[in-house]
């Protein structure tokens, strides 16, 4: 006999609200209230899947987070959740659910068959088995084989939502003791619980919510499962990051399976989920229903059923000595086999309802740094305390029903006597475990999988506990079972996320203030770190095609290209100098004012981690250029370096947001400058390169600085944010006459190349040091100390065979080398790497950057290079390929 | 959502007072109110929000910002103090329904009830990832971040929400 529906009954449902849903094809029909469990049972379907390594039949086992069982793909395609536990699935119309592990249905599985291979497939067979000749020879099927669900293909349509909340008391549970804790707190009470909760006076209460994990200093993650079926564009949960001085967790008891032979065979559940379907869901598991406990809570099922017109044909105490040893079935369970003080029975049924008593859910008092311990009746129970976290559920019935003799003993009966439901985990694995000295139960738990499933070992930390003492033949007290990890119960990727969701959101992007003037001119963006325009292309050009014409525009006219990401802190003080020496490897003391000096900054190993250049705006001002990317990490080092080391006189801002940047370059730049209106004198006498002045530029306030990063004479024009724009349009405008031409950061990285400008992170490595890079004389001279001064006189430092960089030049002029291609030598060992390569449009050949070992002497010397299976020859050379005596810079 | 989105006239006043003690009552004199302590506002207009050790945002809504700027330049003349215009580098968006805190609440873990954040309060916190600041007056909550993420409040805060 299967479930059915009674004619009465059922507080959590509306029988006027009749559900129609799909479950592996078929259309079936629930009420409002059900759960999908309560509704396959009333529906007759008692094997509602397959376990994981012998795809054994299973069904329902539990009314709450605790099913193992009854996993279930919910919903299609973009809207499909694998794993879900029946239980914990509220109906609704047109709900879809298949079984999972099953082909082609949980009644008939073709990989039933791993039945029959069971005797291969015991405990660590991964580890003894597959090893000839290759694992990965059979990987791919084993991975196939492996796993539940199906974890969707396409992206999640449905959306998560994150609240953050704070608290002086929150509890977990609205159960009696929960409300009661409630009472008693003070300050800011909150509740969350998984079912729907009354309305308490004074408290705040989160239903539909479920308490996954315990974080640090009382951070407490709960999902609230929000309203309403899957469809695109919902919200379906919320993810709640609760911080409360308080936690009292008040979360019950779980009540434990019994050990017995073919105790997973569908019909075997737990008393209380029996109890469960009966009263809340008006749903009887079977007609027939054999009960098996240890503790009173058999009794009061013997009730129910009584009154729900159900017969009992029998209660098994193991408190009188009496117990189930076997349970006889397929895919029901039909008998049981009894063994009392009087001999051994076989009793018919089609119900077997356990209780092997009640274990409090300690899972997140243990995440908070709590332990446990066991009773006096060998049942746990919290032992070490956490300050402000309590665990003050009470019940009667925590004395856990031991495993009956005749099943730990005899080998036919352990090997199906499951303590693990979800991972196929028998009383013949915790044994074989044992023998094989895997016998602690962290050891257990990773060669056993014991616990390992989404369920965490709910139904089987405990029980897997008892057998191991049993097999180590201890005392009970002293094994424990292990703890479980954050999230308490399965839990979807996509709340999880809820903080960073995909998209647009997934990382903040970063836009420069004239954003839209770059949009308008037809930029094409891409993320470098900030929205940056990586070229302008006009008509049907190319990237490459787009990026020839702008350097060939900056080097024979002028070009506008957008520098604002550029990294600006102002220091002022009267010790801002002796601050940067220390920052610097060069000297910025000696600087004077309105000049400007190229800097390298190192971390404590020696190691480049920026450069940039440094402008005394006046004696005790400066203006501290960082790259881009790197902006927000040196100004905290700056800041950290001042805080802790050099508390000179002084104080720092970092301006980089509010100014905006516009970089002019090129022969014609000056005449532009000019063009626009300034009251700067422009003159290559008056304002030379590397020098900087404040005025007016196209009537804006502005900085103006005289460098370049293209090796062209440059303009950097710096006014404040807002006026970015203003100023790109004056400047395109006056520059017309000139060709001005926008460019982004493709022709930008072209033309350094060219210049032999070295960009850090591409160029350099982790171990690069000024001397790699041609500054070893600014050290030499330098006489105070700066970060990472120390570890320049390492004996590694100074070894002779360092990477330094060097240009290259390919034979094959129009070949261009691989960035990341390794030089090699003659036994393909590598030597150095490739940073920079680019085909040179006003040199007409490919250009190179690399570092390789002592390349400072060996210019001219031709070299192997490897990449992707090919190989390329070069020549080493000086690392500047245009303008190497810097006329036009300063032109 | 936010009621409005605006680019604040704001300065952005750096001084080590632990060092230049003397430089405070010259400060104060030109802003007419004392500089904010630690997570409190001070003044209306122009309004004081302490951003750190040493740091104080001054917004400006009718007062006169750049006059502001001059005078405290004058008042603390060769002395190791900064005072820039921040204003262009921030984005500031205002929320005034009631259920502003709820609002924010999705973006950051600051707790944002009237009783530990009342009127007055300001505070230096995350939002959305990105560092923000929050502060509180008689109607509403501001919150202001760094232009350049101004896509990305308006994103995050027009995202689908329960």
């Amino acid at each position: 006999m299967t479930g059915f529906r009674l004619k009465n009954g059922g507080d959590a449902i509306d029988r006027s609200k009749p559900v129609a849903f799909h479950y592996n094809g078929k259309n079936l029909k629930g009420f409002e209230g059900d759960t999908l469990a309560s509704a396959l049972m009333a529906s007759g379907r008692m094997v509602v899947g397959r376990s994981f390594k012998y795809h054994r039949p299973r069904g329902i086992v539990d009314s709450g987070v605790a099913e193992t069982n009854a996993l279930m793909q919910i919903g299609n395609g973009a809207l499909s959740t694998p794993n879900m536990a029946a239980t914990d699935v509220t109906l609704y119309g047109g709900l879809i659910a298949r079984s999972v592990n099953c082909w082609p249905s949980p009644e008939f599985d073709v990989m039933a068959i791993n039945g029959w291979l069971k005797p291969f497939l015991t405990a660590g067979f991964y580890y003894k088995t597959f090893m000839w000749p290759s694992w990965h020879m059979f990987e791919p099927f084993i991975r196939r084989a492996a796993g539940l669900g199906k974890a969707p293909a396409v992206p999640d349509t449905e959306f998560y939502d994150i609240r953050h909340s704070r608290v002086d008391t929150l509890i977990v549970g609205a159960g009696t003791d929960g409300l009661t804790a409630a009472k008693n707190a003070k300050g800011r009470i909150l509740i969350v619980d998984r079912q729907t909760v009354a309305p308490v006076k004074g408290t705040a209460i989160l239903e539909n919510t479920t308490a996954i994990a315990h974080l640090d200093h009382n951070m407490i993650l709960a999902v609230e499962r929000l309203p309403g079926a899957p469809k695109a564009g919902r919200v379906a949960e919320r993810l709640w990051k609760i911080r409360a001085t308080e936690v009292v967790y008040a979360n019950g008891y779980q009540e434990q399976p019994l050990i017995f032979a073919n105790n997973d065979r569908p019909g075997i559940m737990l008393a209380s989920a029996v109890e469960a379907y009966i009263t809340r869901y008006g749903v009887a598991p079977g007609r027939r229903i054999l009960i098996a406990s240890g503790t009173d809570a058999g009794l009061r099922l013997a009730t129910i059923c009584k009154d729900a017109g159900i017969e009992v044909v029998a209660i098994v105490d193991s408190r009188e000595g009496a117990h189930v040893i076997r349970a006889i079935g397929g895919k029901q369970v039909t008998a049981a086999v009894i063994e009392t003080p009087s001999g051994r029975q076989t009793i018919s049924c089609d119900v077997i309802a356990m209780s092997g008593g009640f274990s409090p859910n300690l899972q997140l008092f243990l995440q908070a740094g709590g332990t446990m311990k066991r009773g006096a009746n060998g049942a746990l129970e919290q032992d070490k305390l956490v300050k402000n976290v309590r665990f003050v559920s009470q019940h009667g019935e925590t004395a856990i029903s031991p495993i009956p003799n005749a099943v730990l003993s005899d080998p036919k009966l352990r090997s199906v006597s499951f303590v693990d439901f979800q991972t196929d985990v028998t009383l013949a694995d915790v044994a074989q475990a044992v023998q094989e000295n895997y016998a602690a139960p962290e050891l257990l738990k990773r060669y056993t999988v014991l616990g390992m499933g989404v369920d965490q070992g709910k139904l089987s930390g405990v029980n897997g506990a008892q057998a191991l003492a049993h097999y180590r033949n201890e005392a009970l007290a002293s094994i424990l079972p292990t703890k479980s990890r954050p999230p308490l119960v399965p839990t979807r990727l996509g709340v999880l996320g809820a903080g960073r969701p995909p998209g647009e959101l997934w990382r903040p992007r970063r836009h420069m203030p004239a954003h839209d003037l770059h949009v308008q001119l037809g930029a094409v963006f891409e993320d470098f770190g900030w929205e940056r325009p990586a070229y302008y292309p006009q008509g049907s050009e190319t990237l490459h095609e787009a990026a020839v014409r702008e350097v060939f525009a900056v080097r024979n006219n002028a070009g506008l290209f957008d520098g604002s990401p550029l990294g600006k802190f102002e220091l002022k003080g009267p010790q801002a100098d002796a601050f940067l020496d220390h920052i610097y490897v060069g000297t910025v003391s000696t600087l004077a004012i309105g000049r400007i000096r190229y800097g390298l900054m190192l971390n404590e190993n020696g190691s480049i981690i920026d450069d940039g250049v440094c402008m005394r705006l006046a004696q005790d001002h400066f203006l501290v250029n960082a790259t881009s990317g790197n902006a927000d990490r040196i100004f905290g080092m700056m800041q950290d370096y001042h805080h802790r080391e050099w508390r000179y006189d002084l104080v720092m801002q970092n301006v980089t947001a509010a100014w905006g940047t516009l970089a002019l370059a090129g022969p014609k730049a000056r005449a532009i400058v000019q063009a626009v209106g300034t009251d700067i004198d422009v003159s290559p006498e008056a304002f030379p390169h590397l020098h900087v002045r404040t005025g007016t530029v196209a009537g804006f306030a502005a900085r103006v600085a005289r460098v370049s990063f293209s090796g062209e004479a440059g303009y950097e024009i710096s006014v404040p944010a807002q006026h970015t724009t203003a100023l790109g349009k004056a400047l395109l405008a006056a520059g017309k006459a000139h060709s001005l031409t926008p460019y982004g950061i493709e022709a930008l990285e072209i033309m350094r190349t060219e210049k032999g400008y070295i960009h850090i992170g591409a160029d350099t490595d982790s171990e690069t040091q000024p001397a790699d890079i041609g500054f070893g004389s600014a050290i030499a001279k330098k006489q105070v100390d700066f970060i990472g001064r120390r570890s320049l006189l390492r004996i590694n430092a100074l070894e002779p065979n360092r990477r330094q960089l060097v240009g290259l030049m390919l034979e094959d002029a129009k070949q261009v080398l691989p960035i990341g291609g390794h030089l090699v030598d003659s036994s393909n060992r590598s030597t150095g790497f490739i940073g920079s390569s680019h085909l040179s449009p006003i040199l007409g050949h490919g250009v190179a950057m690399a570092m390789v070992e002592n390349g400072r002497v060996r210019h001219g010397e031709q070299v192997r290079i490897f990449s992707q299976g090919q190989y390329w020859t070069a020549t080493i050379t000086k690392p500047v390929f245009y303008d190497p005596a810097g006329e036009r810079l300063n032109g | 959502m936010a009621d409005a989105f605006y680019t604040p006239v704001a300065l952005h006043l750096s001084v080590d007072l632990d060092r230049h003690s003397d430089l405070r009552e010259p400060i104060e004199s030109v802003l007419c109110v004392p500089l904010a302590a630690a997570n409190r506002l001070s003044g209306v207009d122009p309004l004081i929000l302490w951003q750190g050790q040493h740091d104080w945002l001054i917004l400006c809504d009718k007062a006169d910002a750049n006059a502001l700027q001059e005078n405290l330049a004058k008042a603390v003349e060769d002395k190791p103090v900064l005072i820039t215009q921040a204003g262009d580098g921030l984005a500031a968006f205002t929320f005034t329904d009631p259920d502003a805190a709820t609002q924010l609440s999705s973006g950051t873990g600051l707790d944002l009830c009237p009783k530990t954040f009342p009127v007055g309060a300001s505070a230096i916190t995350r939002f959305a990832q990105l560092r923000a600041i929050i502060y509180r007056q008689t109607d509403r909550y501001t919150l202001i971040v760094e232009r350049q993420y101004t896509r990305h409040v308006e994103l995050w805060l027009a995202r689908p929400r329960y």
